[in-house]
């Protein structure tokens, strides 16, 4: 299973290659980031959070339906390879691209000093926890709506409106510890944010646990409803 | 364990999509080295009987089961048995037809060295050896199908279910996956192929099914259905310097039964017609007769396809 995810995983970033969509994948959370920057960097760990969800949209809104559109889905169907295996790979070419366009924030967050501190080598090295979990919260929503609905319009429809939903309403809301409302003390979303402030803007790191567990629980939730309610008969 | 001489097997398959039929109460079975062609008119049921085969579509009612295995309980076991290709299947418009084919290759179980060296075969095979590299979504639509067959066969599978595999093929490429499928037949797997092509299924197949409205309204061998339907073939000779009387005495000989159409006309009737026709010549050469013309009619596979339809449709 895990070199047939890895294959799968492999095949998914040479298409995007090909389909130049990487590149977008990879240089657009920089760019949005750098931008952001210069408007206003007061709510930083947001638009940090925000830079990766936007990076990460097609993988999650697009790259399962558009497979399902080609019918290359059901030639995988049709193939020995388990449905653990699909999302699997398409999981894991999201967290390679992942590590990529995380690299590529944390030199520039590094750059404008906002990792300082004795700390600062861990806080680097811990971000990549928040990076990666964000994209695949984000992945994650889009594959389960992809499961859920053949349409293509309506799953990109459904899957981006419930992306946005967590992410855009929570990112209005200035990051303090006591100041989370009980849904957002919820949202996963949510939850990065704090992560990344933590890790860019604080000096010190606890608590940090918590919110991972959490926010693991979301993740493994959703990879089982996506797996869970993947069809085998999908023609 | 002893392998299924059976390569498909079905029983009273059935398909509804709400209130519409798919396919109605289908049984038949097929033997390994077998091609079995499947004819019927648009609508009929061909591709939901493969979608069936695969697995793809769940039946509504009956069982199916292929190299001995239940197409309802989709193992891995069929599915590396068995290489589809159909409207429900496609490749991958950003990889290469080489990337396709060795990432099926590779999917399908094969190590890496034999996956590539599959994927060669079947390039070379079909005759896509200058677009290896060539991303397949770039394709012309024709060069783009034969990427697609290559797909379906590059892990050797045992039995093979085509749907309509030569349609937007040029007919060299059309014949070169005919050529396929006969030696894959002769290698004895086996070849479900569907087509609106007549003479198709006149060249390669060894039996066919005729679907309308998702039931079998026939299944049997395409000569011996032609013959049944559309009835035996016909040539009908002149000759002078003899009549037609003098001919009778030979052609009894030779159990060909003929009748007189007119002084010096007749029309001789046999299944191997064209087999007797040069012993016929020469007998009427050495009783001092000649020939003035000679016309034949074989029957047509069409013909009795069209019957048949058309009876049904009654």
């Amino acid at each position: 299973m895990r070199l047939t995810a890895l294959r799968i995983a492999k095949k998914n970033l040479v298409e995007g290659y090909h389909n130049k969509s990487i590149f977008y994948s990879i240089f657009f959370p920089a760019i949005f980031l750098l931008i952001a920057m210069q408007l206003d960097a007061s709510n930083l760990s947001t638009l940090v959070g925000l830079a990766f969800v936007f990076g990460s949209l097609d993988d999650a809104l697009l790259s399962l339906s558009r497979e399902r559109d080609s019918r290359t889905l059901a030639k995988l169907f049709l193939s020995p390879v388990s449905r653990w295996s699909i999302t699997g790979g398409r999981i894991l070419s999201s967290l390679l691209l992942g590590a990529l366009k995380a690299t590529l924030v944390a030199a520039i967050l590094y750059f404008d000093n906002y990792f300082i501190g004795p700390n600062s080598y861990i806080h680097l090295a811990l971000y990549y926890v928040p990076s990666s979990l964000i994209i695949l919260l984000t992945v994650l929503i889009g594959l389960t709506c992809s499961v859920l609905f053949r349409d293509f319009r309506l799953t990109v429809l459904l899957a981006s409106s419930v992306i946005f939903l967590f992410v855009i309403p929570s990112s209005f809301q200035p990051i303090l510890q006591d100041n989370s409302n009980i849904i957002n003390q919820y949202n996963p979303f949510w939850l990065c944010y704090q992560m990344f402030d933590k890790l860019v803007n604080i000096e010190t790191i606890y608590s940090l646990e918590q919110y991972f567990l959490l926010i693991s629980a979301w993740i493994i939730g959703l990879f089982l409803i996506a797996n869970g309610v993947m069809r085998r008969k999908i023609a | 364990m002893t392998e299924p001489l059976k390569a498909i097997e079905t029983s009273g398959l059935t398909k509804n999509y709400g209130k519409a039929i798919g396919i109605n109460d289908v049984s038949f079975t097929m033997a390994k080295g077998e091609i079995l062609g499947v004819l019927g008119p648009s609508g009929s049921g061909k591709t939901t009987l493969i979608g069936l085969l695969a697995g793809i579509i769940g039946p509504s009612k009956g069982s199916a089961s292929v190299a001995g295995l239940d197409v309802s309980k989709k193992t891995k076991s069929l599915s590396s048995r068995i290489g589809v290709v159909s409207d429900f299947v496609g490749i991958y418009d950003d990889l290469s037809v080489e990337g396709n084919l060795t990432f099926f290759a590779k999917i399908y179980g094969l190590k890496p060295s034999v996956a590539k060296e599959r994927a060669d075969d079947v390039i070379s095979l079909l005759e896509l050896d200058g677009y290896r590299r060539a991303l397949c979504g770039k394709l012309p639509r024709g060069l783009r199908k034969r990427a697609l067959v290559a797909a379906a066969i590059v892990h050797e599978p045992e039995i093979l279910l085509f749907d309509e595999p030569t349609a937007e093929l040029d007919p060299h490429a059309a014949t070169l996956v005919r050529n396929y499928a006969s030696s894959v037949a002769h290698s004895g797997r086996s070849v479900v192929w569907t087509t609106n092509v007549l003479s198709e299924v006149e060249g390669i197949c060894s039996r066919m099914l005729i679907l309308a409205s998702g039931r079998v309204v026939a299944d049997d061998n395409p000569q011996r259905f032609t013959r049944g339907i559309a009835g035996s073939g016909y040539v009908d000779i002149t000759v002078s310097g003899i009549r037609a009387e003098n001919i009778a005495d030979v052609l009894e000989a030779m159990n060909v039964s003929w009748r007189a159409t007119g002084e010096n006309e007749i029309r001789m009737t046999a299944e191997n017609v064209s087999e007797i026709l040069d012993r016929v010549v020469t007998s009427i050469g050495r009783m001092g007769g000649s020939i003035l013309s000679i016309e034949g009619k074989n029957p047509k596979l069409e013909d009795a396809y069209l019957q048949v339809l058309g009876e049904v449709r009654k």
